[in-house]
């Protein structure tokens, strides 16, 4: 087959055939990125729920912190991890909005125990964007319960693409992440 | 701005937990500037700089960050401008122009991972924020197209002052690129001395190779990858990079080793699906002993970098030299296992020549 390629000067549209393959790695993750986002939108539209844009705006976050891991269960307990963090982070600016310095000094101790974590903080940091969108939300309990819902259902959503991802295209990912680093042909 | 000579060889001295609570300190004193901001300014969009700092760490290391800084400012202003434009002209007239959402960041996603290009990244995510604001807003007259867009491109800007000035000030040397390309070094020799034990285990014992071994490969991967974009993030750490000649071949024989072992380990794989061991050639614990011994090398880089040296691949090549079984796949998995053999030691002893002034340790015998 490579001599076929090198006599007819195939080896460029090859490569160039490979690298837009679908059945590669960018084709699932901007997949991964777009599935869950539909999902909470559907949710939104279809059981009427509060202008709680969290439940399409967080699956997104989640998922891009499990892009670092290659296991499940790291990957799960990544994405739990980041939920938990942009659920506290939500609720603690709702909550203290009106005491700012109270509100400053826990997030500073929120982003030490986020960055000092060696161990999540690559998810962690997606996490943070999250709890600074949320400086920009209308303050008060309820809409602070209110985001930590859209947040649970957000992962509830997330976990279950995750899954379903998994199972339907593990296999031809690996296959195609060895050709692509020409372990096989 | 000159760091000195950097050394190659303190990768084990790294006290890894230290430095990222120092990052973390500057990063969490960074947020913190920006939420006092966006308390100060009061203005209706200042999340956005407390935003863009939370961006702009998102992935560790200076010459990532430096190098992200321009791409955050174009990529901010395009997106802003796509964003508003599209809500402006398509939505405004027809709400259902919003279907086809999902579509284009679909494929802008998969342009992004195709190209790896941080512009567009940037770009999707600014776009994405207000676009989600807009469609879950009923109020949409906060988004005017001017106004929105000039405070938050000032906000960016002010974001990724925020971030440059804590960064270069607050402990500036825990966030260096080049700490990470060198624990990255050690990470990637370790894998592959993972994937050693198992094709070991598997040529040997005739264990199956399982989806740990998969998992293996896959983080092997990413590790190269992980490599060559902190190598591209060096250069904007060290302005002096280009003059420093030591550390340029360092890196040049790294990325040569790197090329060889994967080709090498390709051929192990291929080999592991014909035959088994043959114990013609060595008996099974001999064999394994010294293949163990190249494995532990793998994995413990770090001593090597110090000047210790073994003779495993002397001790391998005596194997190849029994030429009645020139065919069998005990003689090619000799083979290939001598040249990963020799490649290390090519790679570490060249790097402990060049960093350090003393000889190399007395040769510690593999077998007893």
């Amino acid at each position: 087959m490579d001599t076929i390629k090198k006599i007819f000067f195939l080896s460029n549209f090859f490569r160039f055939i490979h690298s837009y393959d679908p059945t590669s790695e960018y084709f699932i993750n901007a997949l991964k990125f777009t599935i869950p986002g539909c999902i909470g939108i559907f949710c939104l539209i279809y059981f009427r729920w509060p202008s709680n844009f969290l439940i399409f705006f967080s699956p997104p976050i989640i998922m891009a912190g499990t892009l670092f891991y290659i296991d499940y269960k790291n990957k799960i307990i990544n994405m739990a991890v980041v939920s938990l963090e942009m659920m506290i982070g939500q609720f603690v600016i709702c909550v203290f909005y009106k005491h700012q310095v109270v509100l400053i000094i826990l997030l500073f101790l929120l982003f030490l125990v986020i960055y000092g974590s060696r161990k999540y903080r690559m998810g962690g940091g997606f996490a943070v964007i999250q709890i600074a969108v949320c400086l920009g939300f209308p303050p008060g309990w309820y809409n602070g319960v209110e985001g930590c819902i859209g947040i649970l259902i957000g992962f509830i959503i997330s976990i279950i693409s995750l899954l379903l991802f998994e199972y339907f295209t593990a296999r031809f990912r690996m296959r195609s992440s060895l050709r692509d680093c020409k372990i096989i042909n | 701005m000159s760091y000195g000579i950097i050394i190659m060889t303190d990768s084990y001295r790294l006290n890894k937990v230290k430095l990222t609570r120092q990052q973390a300190f500057c990063i969490a004193i960074a947020f913190s500037i920006g939420v006092v901001l966006n308390f100060s300014l009061n203005l209706p969009h200042a999340y956005w700089i407390s935003m863009t700092i939370a961006l702009m760490f998102c992935y560790t290391g200076r010459g990532s960050i430096i190098r992200r800084s321009k791409s955050r400012i174009l990529g901010t202003f395009l997106g802003l401008f796509f964003a508003f434009l599209f809500i402006n002209t398509f939505m405004y007239s027809d709400y259902r122009w919003a279907y086809l959402l999902p579509f284009i960041w679909f494929l802008a996603w998969c342009f992004y991972c195709i190209t790896n290009n941080y512009t567009i990244y940037v770009v999707l995510i600014t776009m994405f924020i207000p676009l989600c604001f807009t469609i879950s807003s009923s109020n949409s007259y906060v988004f005017l197209l001017n106004n929105t867009l000039a405070i938050r491109f000032i906000f960016t800007l002010i974001g990724v002052s925020i971030a440059l000035l804590c960064e270069f000030t607050i402990y500036k040397k825990a966030d260096l690129s080049f700490r990470y390309f060198k624990r990255e070094i050690r990470n990637y020799f370790s894998n592959v001395g993972d994937v050693l034990n198992l094709c070991n285990k598997s040529f040997i014992h005739g264990v199956a190779l399982d989806k740990k071994f998969a998992g293996e490969i896959k983080k092997q991967m990413n590790k190269i990858v992980s490599l060559e974009s902190l190598y591209l993030d060096m250069a904007y750490e060290y302005y002096d990079w280009v003059d420093n000649k030591p550390q340029e071949l360092a890196v040049k024989k790294l990325f040569i080793s790197i090329e060889e072992i994967n080709f090498r380990l390709r051929k192990i794989i291929c080999i592991l699906g014909h035959e088994d061991f043959d114990e013609a050639v060595c008996t099974k614990e001999n064999f394994l002993e010294i293949v163990n011994i190249i494995t532990y090398k793998y994995k413990h880089i770090g001593y090597y970098f110090y000047g210790r040296v073994d003779d495993a691949t002397e001790v391998i090549d005596s194997l190849i030299k029994i030429k009645n079984s020139r065919l069998a796949s005990t003689y090619l998995y000799c083979k290939e296992m001598y040249i990963l053999s020799k490649v290390f030691d090519d790679y570490s002893s060249f790097i402990y020549k060049t960093f350090n002034e003393t000889e190399l340790k007395p040769v510690e015998s593999v077998l007893n």
